[in-house]
């Protein structure tokens, strides 16, 4: 007597690997003796020899043809003004000309209203690191707030945050050596959205922004809408450097790597803030 | 505010004579990797030419583009250099590489939906030529099957395609595409069946 027929997902744990060794050969027993198993497992196996085959046309040239293609674009990069890298790494949509626009509708009128709770926010930052030198990155106080109905609200720990909310950073504490910015948020599905640097498709190259020097708090020029974000809880973290850093790293990196812990480890004498928010689409 | 400024990676001189030539192509991917963070560019094209055809395939069907693959696949290789002085030697080359890959081709993935509306951006088929050869016949009726493959691994969801991809074409384990797609292994080996039974479905249903 033949046992039952497997349930496609079982033939598809099998070929997966996933069964355990006993049911995987009580399964390959009863497809050896059954035609229709036998058949079904074969168009399975085809179609994962075919997944894992080179898709065609997609190199188009031979493998050192195409390295030299590689080479040749390494060598010529100190020229490359129009390389599109922007638009592979970047996932934030830059939103300079209308940002330029609400930042000198605003400008004057949130830090009015927001001011007190700016300066407390401050002091809590930099409390830790007061003893370390007037230029050392630890000491910037920065922050971040979205622009709402012209109205500046800062952003902290918990907040719900709009997916086509205006964001805008603001800085204090930066006289002596230059500084600079890396900003982006991790959404829940791991996705980086950069807000400093924020760059277009034709953009210089991808580094942290050198912020200005100002001893109060100043907003930043460049205001940033998120494009397409994972709704759900979402990280906005800061990290301010004494060197202009590419932002690779933080594209490359799992998300588990974006941790404040884990980024005090790599970045040791810079500042790391990380800002827990709810990111809300609707 | 907000400036931007040049930052500079110049490769450090490297490339001895020991370490051109036949020599390296026998070395693993590690061992070149570690040549490369010393600014080797004979190593670092080993490597390129080794992974090339995987890493652009792999980008076409990570972002469902074939046509933009190779320009995707050379900026991985370019991030790859970029990066050099930053690898862990511990880490295994071949897993850093596809992370790598998987990030740049997902966001084209994403960036081309949005340009989806202005381009129109259905690649379109190499030419076949007419043969009577059986060999020939059975060549193209394996490459037009990969063809029908690729176009309905590219109408896949997102998140049934990337894990297909990743379980079978690249073979990571559960474990390893947990961390690469942030979700639970139950979550995507159920992606992975339900993968695998929807190209199944749609490739039996256009079987001529």
């Amino acid at each position: 007597m033949t046992s039952p027929c497997p349930a496609h997902d079982t033939l598809v744990s099998l070929i997966d690997g996933e069964l355990a060794e006993t049911r995987a050969r009580a399964v390959r027993a009863h497809v050896e003796s059954c035609a229709r198993c036998r058949a079904a497992l074969g168009e399975l196996e085809a179609l994962v020899a075919d997944l894992r085959a080179p898709v065609p046309d997609a190199l188009g040239q031979s493998p050192e043809a195409f390295a030299d293609e590689v080479l040749a674009r390494l060598a010529s990069r100190p020229a490359r003004s129009s390389e599109r890298r922007s638009a592979l790494l970047g996932r934030a949509a830059p939103f300079l000309a209308a940002a330029a626009c609400v930042a000198l509708a605003v400008g004057v009128g949130w830090r009015a209203t927001s001011r007190r709770a700016a300066d407390a926010e401050f002091s809590a930052r930099g409390a830790a690191s007061l003893s370390a030198p007037d230029d050392d990155p630890r000491r910037t106080l920065v922050r971040f707030g979205r622009v709402r109905d012209g109205v500046f609200e800062p952003i902290l720990d918990g907040a719900h945050v709009r997916a086509d909310d205006i964001l805008v950073g603001e800085v204090g504490a930066t006289e002596g050596a230059q500084r600079y910015l890396l900003a982006f948020v991790v959404d829940a599905a791991g996705e980086r959205h950069w807000l400093y640097p924020a760059w277009e498709v034709g953009a210089p190259r991808p580094v942290a922004s050198a912020l200005p020097r100002t001893a109060s708090p100043r907003v930043l020029g460049t205001m940033v809408r998120l494009e397409d974000p994972a709704p759900g809880p979402a990280q906005l973290v800061a990290i301010v450097l004494r060197h202009a850093e590419s932002v690779d790293f933080v594209e490359q990196a799992p998300a588990s790597e974006l941790t404040r812990e884990r980024l005090a480890a790599r970045y040791p004498d810079a500042l790391i803030s990380v800002t827990r928010i709810v990111v809300e689409v609707r | 505010m907000g400036e931007l400024l040049p930052f500079s990676r110049e490769p450090r001189p490297a490339d001895t004579a020991a370490e051109s030539g036949g020599a390296l192509a026998v070395r693993s991917d590690e061992e070149l990797m570690a040549l490369v963070r010393g600014g080797s560019k004979a190593a670092f094209r080993v490597l390129v030419v080794r992974h090339a055809a995987k890493v652009v395939s792999f980008c076409a069907r990570i972002s469902g583009d074939r046509a933009a693959a190779r320009e995707i696949a050379q900026d991985v290789w370019l991030a790859v250099w970029d990066a050099r002085a930053r690898w862990e030697p511990r880490t295994r080359f071949a897993s850093y590489l596809y992370t790598v890959a998987f990030s740049r081709a997902r966001n084209h993935a994403r960036s081309r939906r949005r340009r989806a509306a202005v381009f129109s951006a259905a690649p379109l088929d190499a030419d076949l030529v007419p043969t009577s050869s059986a060999d020939e016949i059975e060549r193209l009726l394996e490459r037009e099957r990969r063809n029908r493959l690729f176009e309905a691994l590219r109408d896949l969801p997102d998140d049934l395609r990337e894990a297909v991809v990743l379980r079978f074409v690249e073979e990571l384990s559960y474990e390893e595409m947990e961390t690469v797609l942030r979700a639970k292994s139950s979550t995507l080996r159920s992606r992975v069946h339900h993968a695998l039974a929807r190209l199944k479905a749609r490739l039996g249903k256009e079987a001529p």
